[in-house]
């Protein structure tokens, strides 16, 4: 068999994970690599199974990559951590998208393939997941635990007990933050 | 803060759910654009002249497919790599960079490469290479599999040392080595896999975008971004050697193989080892039990410096041709896409070719016995390839010719130099190109023109570059010190010191605008003041500019580099100078010891550096010391630069004064006049050094009693100082004339000489020497030898 077999992005996880932890800056881009790709090969295998119906079960897509990926993890610890990580990667990406829409639209002529077209629905989210985002850079300032739980349930989709295990804390902690977080980031967003 | 987003409270609320930005359109849109990429072709889908055949793998941002030719032309198999680029930009260098590097890559054959045939671009900007096909399992899993010894885990690591040494020496570097890039053969033969693709699937700084890097196996200079060379290839393969021997294993049991997997994969590149060959022949010392490099500081310090003296400038050249063409490619690309990165890379490029060009500088013409051949050789296969590969890229490969043109320079090669840069400016001046460009080549020329010893040359030269200086550039203010820097230098050369000094201190102070009291600049200017000083026979002011130089140097490139020692060194000599003996010591002796060390006991350099030592001991007192010393400079210097060089001269004229010391006026007179032809072959006729010898050459005829020579000597000497004729030295040639004329009878005409060289005197120290001299030659000069018959002068 030649190059590259299945699943040797998970191979290399493990190690990722312990650059991560030693403070290793590259390993996080990896991670934003690796679980680009895993999403986008589930994407692929959802869509040949729903034939071409474009409204995916995401959140369940995007779980079954976590457990996907996190399973090379060793310890539960590895886990945690991985999961831990992943909110971020995932917060990440989808920002970075939603501000590579709106740009697109800025720039966007009559040049624009129609497939391509950014739909008005779609810019107002993209417009409101930056604007959470900004809003989560300030509440991360005075409150950056409650900011990591609102990243890992709203932009990751975990659980509150998943999201207990990345961070680090208890069920009740997790739920409480969410709640208050989540009042503020709203009083917030209305009042700008 | 941005523009209000309009939402009330209500509807935020009802966004922030659980999973909330995983749902609508924004997160559709993400997988929609993550689903175009070329993944999963069904068979039969054509790439290129390609038609699928089977999926091999996946993983990361490649996808392998078993595929054949479609054309039916002839029956071929490849393993095609489609390789999803991060973005636009990405995919627009990589077509570029593929587009120049496929002829190379397709070259490179070598039983344990796997050979890539093509590669090209689908309409949907996705890259493909098609390889050819190898079967075979990854190097890890077959060891495991086949329980392979450590012996035989070893001996397959050699066969891929084996290919990367092949690939490095063609300057290609594989930068993604790790085990599933490399298969083994039923046969039980090594194969890599993916040479050169990485280079072409990533080029350059991909800036934002996430980088494929293979986790566990990027090199530390890769995680940080920095441009990979053959010591990325190194470390990797340290990895890979960590890999097959000790697996996942927590007790790393061989203490050999761990120092040799902990040098190769040493954080700082310049402390692994210089080349895979090195590398591997620690390996075959393990399979041989022989004692390792890498457990011997010592051992694997000479090795390194070995390979600096013999092959490391090969080594250089090499890698440094692959950086300067990878960045050149980056440079293009942007070039086209954006003015303001453009602008950054062009700089960064520039930077690269500066530092590559001043890690030659080590190895000056002087330095060392020979030139590397092989450095020379790839230097002109680099030229060849630019020949090739930029033809219609008259900019960059102007700007890598200079480089080139640069390197040969500093290994002592002005001809070819001279004919690159020729091209380098020609190119330049047909296309109108890059200004910069051009002012740097004359800028080389000149200084191949001052190496070759004529400065007014080289003033006339620099004459005609100076107004095409850009002060609103950086480039163009560090050319100006540059071009200040050797006008400096040719006016010292050719008389006008206090034209010298003043060049060189506006050099200076522009060095230290430009690029900082800290920077390398500026410690060159400083050393070069000193020379300037030194001339003057200012030694405190020489001694001052020299250690700023050498405090430069030691935080920048550590003790042990030759610019430091060369600084170090000149601080001693000049501290000699002002009788400092007790300060000069020790920094005189290190150096010399730095020397020895960098030139391996040889070399014109060291023999200069012997020549100071013996200075060190004439001072003490100890003339024996002195003599060895300088006998041994002089033939190592004679051995390195042939038997007339200035540099040869300087021993000949201190070995004599020594002779002239211990009483030996014969073997004195001998090298007074050797240095005096050598001086007088190589050096302006009005020179003090010419004048120096004459007058060494004539107290020696004088003691020997031989008044008509030592008479023609002195006059020999006075000619020197026409038009000077108040300095010291005119003064002192004036007295050993009037002695020459007294020996031969003439009492009028000495008493005419003394009398003259009295009136000449303009201080009272001067007047003092001149007196002594007069009235007690024998207290100066030497003991006069019983008359005997004139003979053995020569």
């Amino acid at each position: 068999m030649n190059a590259v077999p299945r699943g040797s992005a998970t191979d290399d996880i493990t190690q990722m994970l312990a650059a991560a932890r030693s403070g290793d800056a590259r390993a996080w881009d990896q991670l934003v690599t690796v679980v680009y790709a895993d999403l986008r090969s589930l994407a692929h295998r959802h869509v040949a199974g729903q034939h071409g119906d474009r409204t995916l079960n995401t959140t369940g897509l995007v779980h079954e990559c976590y457990i996907r990926l996190a399973q090379a993890g060793a310890t539960p610890n590895d886990r945690n951590h991985f999961f831990g990580l992943a909110s971020r990667v995932m917060r990440q990406v989808i920002i970075d998208h939603a501000r590579e829409r709106l740009a697109q639209k800025r720039g966007s002529g009559a040049a624009t393939v129609p497939l391509d077209a950014v739909r008005e629905d779609e810019l107002a989210q993209a417009r409101q997941f930056v604007a959470v985002e900004d809003a989560l850079n300030e509440l991360a300032r005075t409150e950056p635990r409650q900011a990591r739980v609102v990243e890992c349930q709203f932009f990751a989709g975990y659980t509150e007990q998943e999201t207990a295990d990345a961070i680090g804390v208890s069920l009740r902690l997790v739920q409480q933050d969410w709640h208050e977080a989540r009042h503020w980031l709203a009083r917030f967003l209305a009042e700008r | 803060m941005r523009a209000g987003s309009e939402i009330s409270e209500r509807e935020a609320l009802e966004l922030l759910v659980p999973g909330g930005a995983l749902q609508g359109p924004v997160f559709g849109s993400l997988l929609a654009r993550l689903m175009r990429g070329p993944a999963e072709l069904d068979a039969g889908a054509r790439v290129g002249p390609y038609r699928v055949v089977d999926t091999l793998g996946s993983g990361g941002m490649a996808v392998v497919y078993l595929a054949e030719r479609a054309d039916g032309e002839f029956e071929q198999r490849v393993a095609l790599k489609l390789v999803i680029p991060a973005d636009g930009a990405e995919a627009d260098a990589a077509r570029e960079l593929l587009r120049r590097e496929r002829q190379i890559l397709a070259s490179l054959e070598h039983p344990r490469i796997a050979r890539l045939l093509d590669g090209g671009t689908t309409d949907e900007g996705a890259l493909w290479f098609a390889m050819e096909v190898v079967e075979g399992e990854r190097i890890d899993r077959w060891c495991d599999a086949a329980r392979a010894d450590r012996r035989r885990r070893l001996e397959l690591f050699l066969q891929v040392c084996e290919a990367v040494q092949f690939a490095h020496a063609r300057l290609l570097v594989h930068r993604d080595l790790k085990p599933s890039n490399i298969l083994v053969t039923k046969a039980g033969e090594v194969k890599l896999l993916d040479f050169g693709i990485a280079a072409i699937n990533q080029p350059g700084d991909a800036g934002s975008t996430p980088r494929a890097l293979t986790p566990g196996y990027a090199s530390p200079e890769q995680r940080r971004g920095e441009i990979e060379t053959t010591a990325s290839d190194v470390w990797q393969l340290g990895r890979l050697l960590d890999a097959l021997v000790f697996g996942g294993a927590t007790v790393r049991d061989d203490a050999d193989l761990r120092a040799i997997i902990a040098c190769a994969r040493n954080d700082d590149p310049a402390a692994r080892y210089a080349t895979v060959g090195d590398f591997a022949g620690d390996v075959r010392r393990v399979l041989e039990r022989r004692a390792v490099l890498a457990r011997n500081g010592n051992a694997l310090y000479r090795a390194r410096r070995f390979v600096v003296r013999h092959r490391a400038a090969s080594a250089l050249a090499g890698v440094a041709l692959a950086m300067i063409v990878a960045l050149a490619s980056a440079f293009t690309v942007r070039l086209a896409q954006e003015r303001d990165t453009a602008a950054r890379e062009a700089e960064r490029a520039n930077a690269t070719v500066r530092f590559l060009v001043g890690l030659f500088r080590g190895n000056e013409p002087a330095t060392s016995r020979g030139e590397p051949p092989d450095a020379k050789m790839l230097l002109d296969r680099g030229v060849e390839r630019l020949d090739r590969e930029l033809a219609d890229q008259p900019e960059v490969r102007a700007r890598l010719l200079l480089a080139v043109a640069q390197i040969h320079d500093s290994l002592g090669d002005a001809t070819r130099a001279r004919t690159l840069l020729d091209e380098a400016i020609a190119l330049t001046r047909e296309g109108d190109l890059d200004r910069e460009t051009l002012t740097e080549a004359a800028l080389t020329r000149a200084r191949i023109v001052l190496h070759q010893g004529r400065p007014l040359d080289v003033l006339a030269l620099l004459a005609e570059i100076e107004p095409t200086l850009d002060a609103g550039t950086l480039a163009g203010r560090r050319n100006r010190v540059n071009l200040l820097g050797m006008r400096a230098m040719a006016q010292m050369g050719s008389g006008d010191l206090p034209a010298a000094l003043a060049t060189e201190r506006e050099a200076i102070e522009l060095a230290r605008a430009t690029d900082g009291p800290g920077s390398a600049e500026f410690a060159a200017r400083n050393h070069d003041l000193g020379i300037v000083f030194r001339s003057q026979r200012d030694f405190r002011s020489a001694a001052a500019a020299f250690d700023e130089a050498r405090r430069i140097y030691r935080t920048m490139y550590g003790e042990s580099h030759p610019l430091h020692a060369s600084a170090q060194k000149n601080l001693a000599s000049a501290l000699l100078e002002l009788g400092e003996l007790d300060r000069a010591e020790p920094l005189l002796l290190e150096a010399v010891e730095r020397y020895r060390v960098l030139y391996d006991g040889e070399g014109a350099l060291y023999g200069a550096a012997l020549r100071s030592r013996a200075q060190l001991s004439n001072l003490r007192g100890d003339r024996r010391s002195a003599l060895a010393d300088l006998d041994e400079s002089a033939r190592l210097i004679e051995a390195a630069l042939g038997p007339v060089s200035t540099a040869l001269a300087y021993t000949l004229q201190s070995r004599a004064d020594t002779h002239a010391k211990l009483d030996d006026p014969e073997s004195a007179l001998r090298d007074f006049t050797r240095a005096w032809e050598i001086r007088r072959a190589l050096l302006p006729p009005n020179t003090p050094d010419v004048a120096a010898s004459a007058n060494g050459m004539a107290a020696q005829l004088w003691r020997l009693g031989d008044g008509a020579r030592a008479e023609s000597a002195t006059r020999a000497a006075l000619q020197v100082w026409v038009g000077r004729e108040a300095d010291p030295r005119a003064l002192r040639a004036r007295v050993l004339l009037g002695h020459a004329l007294e020996a031969q009878g003439d009492a009028r005409g000495a008493a005419a000489a003394f009398d003259e060289a009295r009136r000449l005197a303009t201080d009272d120290v001067a007047r003092g020497e001149l007196e002594k001299l007069i009235g007690s030659p024998e207290d100066v000069l030497g003991r006069r030898m019983p008359r005997a018959p004139v003979a053995g002068t020569r």
